[in-house]
């Protein structure tokens, strides 16, 4: 306990790089100052749009590796809050007439809550019953947004038509993939960066490492496993709903088809081959998949076939994700 | 009256075939502490595989595709026991990774059925026709005889387990597996037969119930869901708990069908899991969690 | 019949055996004492196959046994009991003794050695339809070593058998043991103290740290 408390927070460095959070910080930045500079000298739209998309998937990504790599829950409703996001920041701008960036923040609330009550049942299971209570939400969820039609949820045809961002009186039409860019990339970088450098560096961070490599130590020394765990979930879903409200007013449309199979395996296969709680494993991994997974647009047909032996051997083969690989060559 | 006995007896034929699905996900659970999320996708391998045989393919009677699938079934499970789950064995995140591995691995089997067969929906014709009637209350021929072979499975299963050396073996295996190491039993042998036997319970469901549902390449989690409800309330591993447990969430099902609607049967499933394990998270009769 | 020579073995990054070696003749009753935490279970496990040998030879009955896992080895005869019992909770004595003659070798003597065992204890006689979970203390390490016997050893190899009993209760399986081996069965135990296997030990190696040195027994009380 002394330990903790003698040892400014912010200074633990990160398991991964070795560095302190200053130095970590100027470099992540420099990154995406890099990424910033890329976005203007990138001329292709499409380039654009796809990339536009890591960013976005950085967020869940980022989230989910707080919740399953750091935290140890094994929570498979991400998309789930991702929907959430998604659904209630369209509603909100559609039928309440609420400014985009304002019904995006009401999405995290909607997160917020969501996290709520998903964590509580969760809680208290262990292991991979909490994997197979929540991946049964997420397959539970699809029915509920058709009966969900009377309420305004649009069906299976989802729903269209979501407002633009609106940034300072200037609209951000779904054409205008430069501005969206620097948007995305914006969100991204933030969410990414709290997620962290913020929130994993900080007591949060300590608490869920000393969860998961040795729970009764932890217990020993006081930390709350049921408020920190719940505190994952709740976390973890306010960034994850922040990235489905932004993807929901990029897009303009927003379809059960998030919950589909094909984002599901998407996110398992970055997290796989990213690799689980060893920063910046998971975001490598949503660019690899990304990017994968548009070069191979042309075996469309074995697309998701591909994914999923993707993530067979991935863990078996590559354990720790591409993380692992650098690590070892430390 | 009649309508309620009639949906009683539509629930307790599902419960029994459900029971099925269910002792499969739990032996091998109980002996290798691994959730499979594959297991419903290898429900509608043997849905598929069976529709090919009988309907889409050569048109063989359904008893014959039987006895041709069942060895597929079985290697298939000690193929990916012995290919995929077991080079995790031992390694620092075991658990995470074999739940990812599983849950790719169903990906791979829904995505492959769906590019050999086709997105869409197949049927299987029973293979006895007509119905019994008895003052008022009908029910199909076929779903007796699905109800008492599904009895007989798990009823042989049972049998395995409680009487024989190598049903004992996958029992201490389930209970101490280094004590099971200690007496001699080939440990990996037992995890590769479990996941055998679990793949065919599934697999044979799946073809059971292809007549009833339809078969098709994302069928499969409904029954996994439901079986997994019903291991829960039952008792991981406990054979006679997933006995009474699937007749009584089957019944329960039936019922919301009926009064409220399909569309609610898989949130109806979820709220009942919430429910059991709020109130009684070691199941029924719950023996091998430690 | 068993010699045992510079074995190491790990426990993750840590290294617990040092170079150990020990001899155990026909009709021995050998001890190893050390206190906890030196390494005593894992030169058992080591030798029984339980715990991967990084290097060292291992010959059993003249065969190398070094590498082979557990399962073989017990079709060899060379059967473990641990410490911590390891019976399976939710099955009866009865079934837990069957198990021990798993293998088809023992199985061809497991009726002469059921009645064996329950001999040497009649209380498991009748308890054996209780399931194993509610068997006091002393009753379970009566079915660990009654299983281990099951399993028709040459060398029966015992992890500190007093472990969590009473010092009568003690007394009364360590008297078993002596029985047994006068009865002809090899046996290599091991023990915290050599005070309890005063007068019934053959030869005692004592190990400290890792390190495995074969003493003197009179000089072994000496040092305790």
């Amino acid at each position: 306990m002394s330990a903790t408390e003698n040892t400014p927070l912010a200074k633990i460095n990160s398991v991964f790089t070795g560095f302190g959070l200053m130095h970590d910080s100027m470099v992540y930045w420099a990154v995406v100052a890099g990424l910033a500079l890329l976005g203007g000298m990138i001329g292709d739209s499409y380039v654009h749009h796809i990339l536009i998309l890591v960013f976005i998937w950085c967020i869940v990504i980022a989230s989910w590796d707080l919740i399953l790599g750091y935290a140890g829950i094994f929570n498979y409703a991400q998309l789930v809050f991702f929907t959430f996001g998604a659904y209630g920041s369209a509603m909100l701008s559609i039928y309440a007439g609420l400014s985009p960036l304002l019904a995006i923040a009401a999405a995290a609330g909607i997160g917020a809550v969501i996290g709520l009550i998903v964590a509580m049942p969760s809680l208290r299971l262990k292991g991979e019953y909490v994997a197979l209570f929540t991946f049964a939400v997420h397959l539970a969820l699809p029915p509920l947004i058709q009966q969900g039609k009377a309420i305004g949820m649009g069906g299976n045809t989802g729903l269209l038509g979501i407002p633009w961002l609106n940034l300072f009186g200037y609209q951000v039409s779904s054409i205008d993939k430069l501005t969206w860019y620097w948007v995305a990339l914006a969100f991204g970088a933030v969410c990414v960066y709290l997620i962290y450098f913020i929130v994993l560096r900080g007591r949060m961070g300590l608490a869920f490492i000393a969860m998961r490599d040795a729970d009764t130590f932890a217990q020993a020394i006081g930390v709350n496993e049921y408020k920190y765990k719940m505190l994952a979930f709740v976390v973890s879903a306010v960034f994850t709903a922040v990235a489905g409200g932004l993807y929901a007013h990029y897009t303009s449309v927003v379809t059960p088809k998030v919950l589909g199979t094909e984002f599901f395996l998407m996110a398992m296969v970055m997290l796989a081959i990213g690799g689980m709680g060893r920063f910046p494993g998971a975001v490598l991994g949503v660019f690899i998949v990304v990017i994968g997974n548009e070069l191979l647009r042309s075996f469309d047909d074995f697309r998701l076939l591909l994914l999923g032996v993707a993530v067979v051997l991935t863990v078996i083969f590559l354990p720790n994700g591409v993380a692992g690989l650098f690590a070892k060559r430390k | 009256m009649t309508q309620i006995l009639e949906i009683l007896i539509s629930g307790i034929t599902q419960g029994a075939v459900y029971c099925v699905v269910a002792v499969g996900l739990s032996l091998v659970y109980g002996a290798s502490r691994i959730l499979n999320f594959a297991h419903g996708s290898l429900y509608s391998l043997g849905g598929f595989l069976a529709w090919y045989l009988v309907v889409g393919g050569p048109g063989i009677p359904l008893w014959l595709a039987f006895l041709l699938i069942l060895p597929v079934l079985a290697l298939t499970g000690v193929v990916i026991e012995r290919a995929v789950i077991r080079p995790l064995r031992g390694s620092d995140n075991w658990k995470i990774n074999t739940i990812m591995v599983t849950l790719g691995l169903a990906f791979i089997i829904e995505n492959g059925l769906q590019l050999v067969f086709g997105p869409g929906t197949r049927t299987i014709p029973p293979f006895v026709e007509g119905s019994l009637s008895i003052s008022g209350i009908t029910i199909t021929w076929y779903k007796l005889s699905i109800f008492v072979i599904s009895l007989a499975l798990v009823g042989a299963l049972e049998l395995f387990l409680s009487s024989t050396r190598y049903g004992q073996a996958v029992r201490a295996v389930s209970q101490d597996m280094q004590g099971a190491n200690q007496v001699g039993i080939n440990v990996n042998q037992v995890f590769s037969t479990t996941f055998a036997l679990s793949v065919v319970l599934t697999g044979v469901a799946g073809i059971l119930l292809a007549p009833v549902f339809l078969v098709s390449p994302l069928g499969g989690w409904a029954p996994f869901l439901k079986a997994f409800v019903i291991v829960v309330l039952g008792g991981l591993g406990s054979t006679k708990g997933a006995f009474v447990a699937a007749f009584i969430l089957a019944v329960l099902e039936a019922f919301v069908i009926f009064y409220i609607g399909p569309s609610w049967a898989m949130p109806a499933w979820l709220l009942m899991l919430i429910i059991v394990l709020m109130v009684r998270p070691k199941g029924l009769f719950g023996v091998w969690e430690n | 019949m068993l010699e045992v020579e510079g074995i190491n073995a790990f426990y993750g990054d840590f290294h617990v055996l040092h170079d150990a070696s020990l001899r155990v003749g026909k009709g021995e009753l050998v001890s190893v004492v050390g206190a906890n935490g030196h390494g005593k279970s894992t030169l058992l496990k080591a030798i029984c196959g339980l715990t991967p040998v990084k290097s060292g030879q291992v010959r059993f009955e003249g065969h190398d046994i070094a590498g082979l896992k557990a399962p073989h080895l017990v079709g060899q005869g060379l059967v473990y009991v641990a410490e911590d019992r390891r019976l399976f909770p939710d099955m009866t004595v009865l079934e837990n003794l069957q198990l021990g003659a798993y293998l088809s070798g023992a199985r061809e003597h497991e009726k002469h050695n059921l009645d064996r065992v329950f001999t040497l204890y009649p209380r498991l006689a009748e308890r054996r339809k209780q399931l194993c979970r509610s068997l006091s203390g002393g009753e379970a390490q009566m079915v660990a070593l009654g299983r281990g016997l099951m399993s028709n050893p040459t060398l029966l190899a015992i992890d500190e058998p007093s472990l969590g009993l009473a010092p009568n209760l003690t007394e009364m399986m360590l008297t078993t043991v002596s029985q047994l081996n006068k009865d002809g069965l090899t046996v290599l135990i091991v023990e915290q103290s050599i005070a309890l296997l005063k007068g019934m030990i053959d030869r005692v190696y004592s190990i400290e740290e890792g390190i495995v040195r074969e003493t003197n027994a009179y000089n072994m009380q000496e040092v305790l």
